[in-house]
């Protein structure tokens, strides 16, 4: 016993060893300092990461909400962030909660979950488990505005060239996709589209729009069997007496059909007499050719006159059909004011219960009040020109040489410009908020500022703010404009 | 040549003498055994490991600290690009031609990247990309003027949702070692550190890009 505790008692006086027993601490602590620090930066790391994963993953569902593979396809973009097997990492549970899937509002909660392996506490087993549970989660909203809007498109002859049309259709078809979302309707969503060329075809279901020959003389035709051998397609002209840019509905400023007269059958004969400057019909054969692939060749009544007018409609497949019928009409030059009017007619609550469906049914409930709580109008006006007639074309303000403007010769396309600029006025006074762009090479820099000057302010109305104003030269610029466009008509934020 | 008692083997001894190699020997042998200072070496030792440990564990909390703001910088790059309607074709961060040209996104990457110079040490690549059933398709790809040259290295995504693009944010930033790299004790090393981020553009197409007014 005695020899144990002298043992004790040397070494409790020896001194040899001591600075190694004390390095050693010293390096088992700061080792163990490293490692808490090094696991605390993977902790930071791994965090980081599961969050800026979760928030991609979020608002990737949320735009593309209506997905049959949602939830693999959000899986797969919180893959391609946070890849898997980063640093050890084991995600554990993954979830894709649709909070709020209704038609004007998708709300997304997504939630992960990993286990990342610490260094430290397997070494030193101060802890039960060496796994960190790390968690993150992102809840998205995506709110779609009440939106009443008339694609106001130029379906001139023009755009024929280096196949504009196909542009615009693909581009009207993106902005349509964007704001429909998928889905065949929205709520407190209506699209009208106003296709325009030198008049607008406001569909034949309107007829009764017309003026009433029994009260009132028609500007040609005297009846309308004089459309024979064909009918009425659906054209008209500009009203007169300073009705040509109001929205007075037609029982008080009815209007009268678009019916572009023969020419002189003395300069027709022998049929058929194709050139430009004439309009022989009935031909040789008592007929007219209006085709749309007759372009200059054409003749009949309702040469230079357009596809109809959509009016306001719920329905996606509608919208996508008469973007998806538009092509470049010949003859006449271009007169966007008309277009402009138009649409702005289709948005008007003068014009409330006035509007067929294709099919005859009754608009009874649109166009709502200009200062309806929930719902914003838009108007988009696009065009691949200048306003501009031809000295023997008839437009919806007849020949030049009829003068229906009352100003004399010359500087006509002058005061369309000026109808326009007021209609443009007149829509934004009432809270209309009007988009515009120019596209291609051919709108002089007179028009990029008649349209720059036509469109809204970018602060016009909080609730879309952005520029109004687009000229894009190309086909994808033209693209991206009405893309930027749809995004402004709808919102996706992270909210959380 | 003992004296009576027994001579410490080795020791200098004051006014001994000092003949040819023998002297020598004896002097390295004396400082073999001799035990003063002995605890100063081995704590000098001792803290020299220490601080070395000490920086290097500084260096790589910075590594993982300077990853972690890499991976923000890819992800907010993203984030913003893909917030657009549209992007203008216009790369250069230091003469910014409008809010939603691309050089506005490298400027602000270069921002949130700071204290670290991600213009002289980083680039920013951000790429429109439309997934196909294998692989991809890509639709554009820019960069900012950045000094260091990388390439892009998007490589393999996985089985990305054939819905619609994503923008692809990468991000590269030449990392250096802070304290040993100025000690020169890790002459010329380094490490290229990568981050990568894909969005999917919130509203828009973002397949192509605006031309430049």
């Amino acid at each position: 016993m005695s020899g144990v505790l002298s043992v004790v008692r040397d070494l409790a006086r020896s001194e040899q060893g001591a600075t190694a027993l004390l390095t050693a601490m010293v390096a088992t602590t700061v080792v163990g300092a490293m490692l808490t620090a090094f696991d605390i930066a993977r902790l930071h790391l791994t965090q980081t990461r599961l969050q800026l994963s979760v928030d991609a993953a979020a608002l990737a569902a949320t735009r593309d909400a209506t997905s049959p593979t949602l939830d693999g396809d959000v899986r797969a973009v919180f893959d391609a962030n946070f890849r898997p097997g980063f640093l050890g990492t084991v995600v554990a549970d993954f979830a894709v909660l649709p909070l709020v899937q209704d038609d004007a509002t998708v709300s997304m909660q997504i939630k992960a979950e990993v286990d990342l392996p610490s260094v430290l506490s397997p070494m030193l087993s101060i802890v039960a488990s060496d796994l960190f549970y790390l968690e993150a989660s992102a809840t998205t909203l995506r709110r779609t505005l009440g939106v009443e809007l008339a694609l106001v498109l130029d379906n001139t002859g023009s755009m024929r060239g280096g196949n504009k049309i196909g542009a615009l259709r693909d581009a009207a078809q993106l902005l349509t996709d964007i704001v429909f979302d998928g889905r065949e309707s929205v709520p407190n969503l209506q699209v009208a589209v106003v296709p325009y060329t030198a008049t607008v075809n406001i569909g034949d279901q309107h007829a009764f729009w017309l003026a009433d020959p029994a009260t009132a003389p028609l500007i040609p035709p005297a009846s309308m069997a004089d459309f024979a051998p064909t009918d009425w397609k659906g054209c008209v002209l500009a009203r007169t007496g300073g009705e040509d840019s109001t929205e007075t509905p037609p029982g008080v400023a009815p209007l009268d059909p678009f019916f572009y007269p023969a020419s002189d059958p003395a300069v027709c004969t022998p049929f058929p007499k194709k050139q430009r400057r004439l309009n022989c019909w009935p031909d040789g054969a008592g007929q007219v050719d209006e085709r749309n692939g007759a372009q200059n060749d054409g003749y009949g009544p309702n040469l230079g006159c357009g596809p109809p007018i959509l009016p306001l409609t719920e329905s996606y497949d509608a919208v996508t059909a008469t973007i998806a019928g538009m092509q470049p009409w010949h003859r006449g030059g271009t007169m966007a004011n008309m277009g402009l009017v138009w649409g702005w007619r289709a948005l008007s609550p003068d014009w409330r219960g006035l509007w067929r469906r294709p099919n005859g049914t009754a608009i009874t409930d649109r166009p709502f009040d200009y200062d309806h709580p929930s719902t914003r109008k838009v108007v988009v006006l696009m065009t691949d020109g200048n306003n501009e007639w031809y000295q023997d074309d008839y437009t919806a303000y007849r020949f030049p040489a009829d003068d229906v403007l009352g100003i004399g010769g010359g500087k006509r396309t002058v005061e369309i410009n000026a109808r326009m600029l007021a209609a443009c006025t007149a829509l934004k006074t009432n809270g209309v908020v009007v988009f515009t762009v120019t596209f291609g090479s051919a709108p002089s820099g007179a028009t990029q500022k008649l349209y720059r000057d036509c469109a809204s302010a970018p602060d016009q109305d909080p609730a879309f703010p952005g520029l109004k104003y687009f000229h894009a030269p190309t086909a994808a610029a033209l693209s991206a404009s009405f893309s930027d466009i749809a995004g402004q008509l709808t919102e996706l934020r992270l909210i959380q | 040549m003992t004296t009576g008692r027994p001579t410490v083997v080795g020791r200098w001894r004051r006014g001994q003498d000092d003949v040819g190699g023998r002297g020598i020997l004896a002097a390295a042998g004396a400082v073999v055994v001799d035990r003063r200072g002995a605890v100063a070496i081995e704590t000098g030792l001792a803290a020299t490991a220490l601080l070395v440990l000490a920086v290097f564990i500084l260096d790589v909390v910075r590594l993982i600290e300077t990853m972690s703001r890499m991976d923000r910088v890819a992800a907010v790059t993203a984030d913003l690009v893909a917030r657009n309607d549209d992007v203008v074709d216009s790369t250069d961060f230091r003469n910014v031609a409008a809010n939603n040209a691309l050089g506005a996104f490298f400027f602000a990457a270069n921002e949130i990247a700071r204290p670290d110079d991600l213009v002289n040490d980083g680039r920013v690549i951000v790429s429109s990309i439309l997934p196909k059933a294998a692989g991809f398709d890509l639709n554009w790809q820019r960069t900012g003027p950045y000094t260091l040259t990388a390439s892009s290295q998007i490589g393999d995504l996985g089985d990305l949702p054939t819905t619609g693009n994503f923008i692809v944010s990468e991000v590269f930033f030449q990392f250096r070692p802070l304290v040993l790299d100025q000690l020169d004790l890790l002459d010329g090393f380094s490490t290229l550190l990568y981050a990568r981020a894909l969005y999917r553009p919130r509203m828009g197409a973002l397949t192509s890009l605006q031309p430049p007014v």
